[in-house]
């Protein structure tokens, strides 16, 4: 694609990317903001190659997910990112960075509470902003079968919070 | 607590892990440095050219019409009028608070043009819908800028949208559901009324085999007669 269109991809996509390594580095805002750095940088040199019929979210992505694992490996060999994602909600580093009151830290744990696709979803959409098309090209599904699942997951969500 | 608060405090918490705007700011700054000037030139230049488009439009006929008419919807010549004006219109907007209040008035309009376009049997597309709930999405954003009673009011109005929205969608499912059935219906009708005129056409052409016929022998008596 024609690096002039760059710079609407980087707008569209930086939150994204910025809170897609922000979650996996333990919420360190300053690792978070080197990675980004470099990933957009590595994605601005391999952008005439992107061919735009795949999900520009996917390419960024798979940039992103590359680029930390290289990263985390240096520091941990053997390091697996999947293990990362699966703990996400149990690391106190990252509910101390976000959570900053009893509220939130009560929808953290309650999400953590959640089967590990629905907490996945949870996560996709509403914590690293990803639209129910690009979930839906990510995990095969149709994007209006996620909305329902969605919709699931909140009430599933409201019932584990009262509870307590 | 209902979905839509739920979802709320869900996408404020991912907000919590943005970046910086400073961060934001320095890494354009590099990328810019790194493209060229001109790229990100040509981006500025693109909002200015839009932006007098609009101005000069509006001061027509047409961008007043484009603008106030409920006709105008995304199926519609004159809606990148409309859209070009509200652009311009957001662009004026100074503090948080206009800003809000003008997203949430476009909102209500992109909701009233759904309305028009389903009481009209008009087809909804997917990006008509797409766009509708991701300026809800950017509009709970834009909201959290706002002191605490001015963003109430305005989720408050959010949320209302939200639910017209959604009970339009599901509208438009029942009534696929019930022109698929009236379809049905008059398929069926048809089907009747073809099955009536074939055998109409069938009697007609017996009524007229007979009438040949009767007219066959009519002539032959009168043969008989003569020849008599």
């Amino acid at each position: 694609m024609d690096k002039k269109h760059f710079p609407d991809f980087y707008r569209e996509h930086v939150k994204r990317v910025y809170r897609f390594l922000f979650y996996r580095v333990g919420g360190k805002k300053e690792v978070a903001e080197d990675l980004t750095q470099d990933v957009f940088l590595k994605a601005f040199n391999a952008f005439d190659r992107y061919d735009p019929a795949i999900s520009a979210t996917s390419w960024i992505l798979t940039i992103a997910r590359n680029h930390l694992i290289n990263q985390l490996q240096k520091e941990r060999p053997g390091v697996d990112l999947e293990e990362i994602e699966n703990t996400l909600w149990d690391r106190d580093d990252v509910q101390d960075r976000l959570a900053t009151n009893y509220d939130e830290r009560r929808l953290l744990d309650a999400v953590g509470k959640l089967d590990a696709e629905s907490a996945d979803l949870v996560r996709k959409k509403y914590l690293e902003g990803w639209s129910y098309e690009d979930i839906a090209a990510e995990v095969g599904k149709n994007a209006g079968a996620l909305r329902v699942q969605a919709h699931r997951v909140l009430k599933e969500l409201k019932k584990i919070l009262k509870q307590k | 607590m209902t979905n839509w608060l739920l979802e709320r405090k869900l996408k404020h918490l991912g907000q919590k892990a943005d970046p910086s705007p400073a961060f934001l700011r320095s890494l354009e700054k590099q990328l810019k440095q790194k493209s060229g000037h001109g790229t990100w030139w040509i981006q500025g230049w693109k909002v200015a050219v839009g932006g007098l488009t609009a101005v000069s439009l509006m001061s027509g006929a047409t961008g007043v019409y484009a603008y106030n008419s409920e006709d105008v919807t995304p199926d519609h010549p004159l809606y990148s009028v409309r859209t070009a004006l509200e652009t311009v219109e957001t662009s004026m907007a100074t503090n948080p608070e206009q800003k809000a209040r003008v997203g949430i008035k476009h909102l209500e309009r992109r909701v009233k043009e759904q309305q028009v376009m389903q009481s009209k049997h008009k087809p909804v597309t997917k990006d008509v819908i797409k766009n509708i709930e991701t300026s809800l999405d950017s509009q709970i954003d834009e909201n959290d800028a706002l002191a605490t009673s001015t963003r109430q009011e305005m989720d408050e109005k959010l949320g209302t949208l939200k639910e017209q929205h959604v009970h339009l969608l599901k509208q438009d499912v029942v009534s696929s559901t019930e022109m698929d059935a009236e379809i049905e219906h008059l398929n069926t009708k048809i089907e009747h009324l073809d099955g009536q005129r074939k055998s109409s056409i069938q009697k007609g052409e017996e009524t007229s085999k007979n009438k040949h016929r009767d007219e066959g022998n009519r002539r032959d008596e009168k043969q008989q007669e003569k020849n008599d």
